[in-house]
């Protein structure tokens, strides 16, 4: 078994208007793993983040870092944990290449290496053109970009990201992606909260799914599936009278797919999507399809299933 | 990964102090303007309004100007800005961040102290050339006002943190800095509570270092003392509360 190098206990928090942002949430994380935190709004995901920077204190439980509990305010866990908020950071007096550089600096990267760290991401996330500019006259993707590269500069141990591809283009969150996805092999934690999920799976290692405040779900994206029950997707693209379409493909297969123009989409058991395929390719239908993808479940199927299954009392006593 | 990393306390405070100056850099046009354009404007208009006021008593409106110069730069602004920072929760960049608070507070205070510093010239030159009034300025004004804008950018401070929102920030600001105007106007006389009083709330420890020689040393050494107090109390307590976490 891998040793914890990050781990929550026990951990809760209220604020002062009573209300509970986590309950009892305990979860623990080795070295050199990507971690997605998910969950709808207000289930208590930055909180988390917050409590884990520091910015917060938790109510109850305790947060360990390496054996160390962290309290807010603590030097050692500044400079062992890098955040990136939803929000701006406050650099926006500051050119684009001394926002980068001076957060390396103000984490005590040594000078040379800082210079080359703020040219490496400049240069990757195509932001040497606006070396520059301040970062206050930047579209929002851009300032969002700058702010990324201003927390992946500095080597910490763990980086928390809360939403680090807000606002961005899909380039841009490609190439966000992209440079998370390294973190790994420089054996980083990474924590990052993300509505992005189907982006976010690519290169997560492990997930949570919090709601309302708790742990539903948590393992990797495999076990989640397995957890989840495993389903496959069949997408029929059609080429027209959808509507009827509709009412014949429920009737072949005995349920409504979803609709999407002229896109049908049905999630069947695993096991009886070969059978359901077959049954709607005999059932006459076979002509007016022009395509049809089969595929396994997204870790953001697998999400939304989650989502709706939480209304069920089983799934919310089975809740950790 | 502990090789790229090193505790490098100066460069950190020399940053900390970059990323202020780049505020002065954005901003220091309508900064400037504000904090000379109207202390200097009610020297003028008294001036013409009142040809006949006592030396004494031009002198008074000089140093009240000058007050009110970094009063503005560094309770009003200040106070603004960081109700901004902390609305936008910008502040929250700072507090994750492995550096000294207290050097953080230092830099905004002192930065936000220099875009007193044109008016100050201004009201001075003016004080000369309309009305006659020459300050003794001495290399122990320096200290002063390094001290008085770290004691005045820590009220800024503590206004912004403690304030709703930014419009009240910069409302209860202005009502600080009038505060802090009408406590020097209480006559000094020789009494060591009228110089504490004057030091307290205000940057009319300017006007006590000229004639300091004649405070006496037990009076002139609490005088000192009080001020370097008072700058580092306050100094101390925006440290606390812009470290202070949320609840």
């Amino acid at each position: 078994m891998e040793q914890s190098f990050l781990t929550f206990n026990q951990v809760s928090k209220q604020y002062r208007t009573g209300q509970w942002a986590n309950r009892g949430i305990t979860l623990s994380f080795p070295a050199g793993q990507i971690v997605g935190i998910l969950g709808p709004n207000g289930a208590g995901k930055t909180t988390l983040l917050r409590m884990l920077v520091g910015l917060l204190k938790p109510t109850a439980g305790d947060i360990r870092l390496s054996d160390r509990v962290i309290h807010p305010g603590q030097r050692w866990v500044q400079e062992m944990i890098t955040y990136l908020p939803q929000h701006p950071l406050a650099l926006s007096d500051l050119k684009v290449e001394e926002a980068i550089r001076y957060s390396a600096l103000l984490r005590g990267v040594q000078p040379e290496v800082a210079r080359e760290r703020t040219e490496e991401l400049l240069r990757d996330f195509d932001l040497s053109s606006m070396r520059s500019r301040l970062v206050s006259q930047l579209s929002g993707g851009e300032s969002r970009l700058v702010s990324v590269a201003s927390v992946l500069v500095a080597p910490t141990p763990v980086v928390a990201l809360d939403e680090p591809t807000n606002e961005l283009d899909p380039l841009m969150r490609k190439q966000v992606w992209e440079r998370i996805g390294n973190l790994r092999s420089e054996n980083r934690l990474v924590l990052l909260v993300s509505h992005n999920v189907l982006e976010a799976e690519t290169v997560l290692d492990y997930v949570v799914i919090l709601a309302e405040g708790q742990v539903v779900r948590s393992g990797s994206p495999q076990t989640i599936r397995d957890e989840v029950g495993r389903f496959t997707t069949i997408v029929l693209s059609v080429k027209a009278h959808v509507q009827e379409w509709v009412a014949k493909v429920a009737g072949v297969v005995g349920e409504r797919p979803e609709v999407d123009g002229a896109v049908l989409t049905l999630h069947v058991a695993q096991s009886e999507a070969v059978q359901r395929l077959t049954t709607i390719l005999r059932g006459g239908l076979a002509e007016e399809i022009e395509s049809i993808q089969v595929s396994e479940p997204s870790l953001e199927e697998m999400y939304l299933r989650i989502r709706d299954q939480l209304h069920t009392p089983d799934l919310q006593r089975g809740a950790n | 990964m502990e090789a790229l990393l090193s505790a490098t306390g100066p460069k950190m405070t020399e940053v900390l102090i970059k990323m202020q100056f780049a505020r002065l850099r954005q901003s220091w046009r309508p900064y400037v303007i504000v904090s000379a354009v109207m202390p200097a404007g009610i020297v003028l208009l008294l001036h013409l309004i009142a040809p006949a006021m006592l030396l004494s008593a031009r002198y008074q409106v000089i140093l009240g100007a000058m007050v009110l110069s970094e009063s503005i730069a560094g309770v009003v602004m200040l106070s603004q800005q960081l109700a901004a920072l902390k609305a936008s929760k910008a502040l929250d960049h700072y507090r994750v961040l492995p550096i000294s608070m207290s050097i953080l507070v230092l830099s905004m205070t002192m930065v936000y102290s220099l875009f007193a510093w044109p008016g100050i010239l201004l009201i001075g030159l003016e004080g000369q050339y309309l009305d006659h009034v020459y300050l003794a300025w001495t290399l122990a004004d320096i200290p002063v006002f390094l001290l008085e804008g770290v004691a005045l950018g820590s009220i800024g401070i503590l206004v912004g943190l403690l304030a709703p929102d930014e419009g009240l920030a910069g409302l209860i600001g202005n009502i600080v800095m009038m505060g802090i105007l009408f406590g020097g106007m209480v006559p000094i006389g020789g009494k060591l509570a009228n110089m504490l009083l004057w030091i307290l709330p205000s940057t009319y420890a300017l006007h006590l270092l000229p004639g300091f020689s004649s405070l006496g040393t037990l009076q002139g050494g609490v005088v000192a003392i009080g001020l370097i107090l008072y700058a580092g109390g306050l100094w101390l307590l925006a440290t606390w509360f812009i470290k202070r976490p949320a609840s």
